[in-house]
């Protein structure tokens, strides 16, 4: 019933009065089970939140992919630096050369510059900037089997 | 701008709504209102949960890195956003490769047999696969409140 349940809210949220029995009522189940299993599901980590995913871009947010290479006995180090600015919103080891790899959004494109300059001097190591010039997709629709 | 603060997260109540009309002093049906049109005018991109996806076992994720030449960018980025593994895809300057798509599953093997599938079909040789490996942060991103601190702004 959760996968059930969050496959379903993964795009469906009614803009309604009582928006959990309307979700309810299309598994069958009742309107105090659905939010009582989203509440076990938030508390165990297995969803972030419910509610408005905000499109950062149309807001007028600016962000950029970044890249950076470091030395391999030095990422934890370097992300934790990384991960202290808040408009950071992903950031992953990968393999290979660049291995840290992070996102970052921020009002503008001038604090956002500015941040990654910022960023950079802290440490101490090349940024790779890989703005998006175009989107073809985003979002994400996982299906729960 | 303090309904779109205030909806991002959606209080695990009957009538949430009706909470957020009261948190800001509104009309709930106002409150509703604004968000349709926040999501037809696409400042909302939806609504709905946000899942961290490595906890319902989706631990295969794979970034693809390919070098398309710039004027099959449209064509190509369209049919691998057309895939339903596919869940982000861009066209990215300032690197080598230019065409970023990121694909899960539940399995390593599964998603490289999709993304070859997939740089197969763009016609691109030229590509790079790249595992994430560890996860230092991942998070949504946030309208912030007026009253939260960021830096210098």
């Amino acid at each position: 019933m959760d996968k059930a349940l969050m496959n379903l809210m993964q795009n469906y949220f009614p803009l309604s009065k009582n928006p959990y029995q309307d979700i309810a009522e299309k598994i069958g189940i009742t309107g105090e089970e659905v939010i009582s299993r989203l509440e076990k599901l938030c508390e165990s980590g297995v969803i972030r939140k419910v509610g408005a995913i905000p499109s950062a871009r149309k807001i007028g947010f600016a962000s950029t992919l970044a890249a950076v290479s470091v030395p391999f006995g030095k990422t934890d180090e370097i992300a934790e630096i990384i991960n202290k600015y808040q408009g950071v919103t992903h950031n992953y080891l990968r393999e290979g050369n660049p291995n840290i790899w992070f996102t970052l959004t921020e009002p503008n494109q001038k604090i956002l510059e500015q941040r990654l300059n910022e960023i950079e001097s802290k440490i101490n190591y090349k940024i790779i900037r890989l703005p998006a010039k175009k989107i073809f997709k985003i979002g994400v629709k996982f299906d729960i089997k | 701008m303090a309904v779109l603060i205030e909806v991002q997260q959606l209080p695990l109540v009957s009538n949430p709504f009706t909470e957020i009309a009261n948190r800001l002093n509104m009309d709930e049906k106002k409150i509703l209102t604004i968000c349709k049109d926040l999501l037809s005018k696409g400042f909302i991109r939806r609504f709905g949960l946000s899942l961290n996806h490595r906890k319902v076992g989706i631990i295969a994720n794979l970034m693809v890195a390919a070098k398309v030449p710039k004027d099959q960018i449209d064509e190509a980025g369209s049919t691998v956003a057309a895939e339903k593994e596919v869940s982000h895809c861009y066209y990215r300057t300032g690197w080598y490769y230019n065409l970023f798509f990121m694909i899960h599953s539940v399995s390593k093997k599964d998603v490289v047999i999709s993304a070859k599938e997939i740089v197969e079909k763009i016609g691109i040789g030229d590509y790079r696969f790249i595992f994430s490996t560890k996860e230092f942060k991942k998070t949504s991103f946030k309208v912030p409140h007026q009253s939260d601190k960021r830096g210098d702004y």
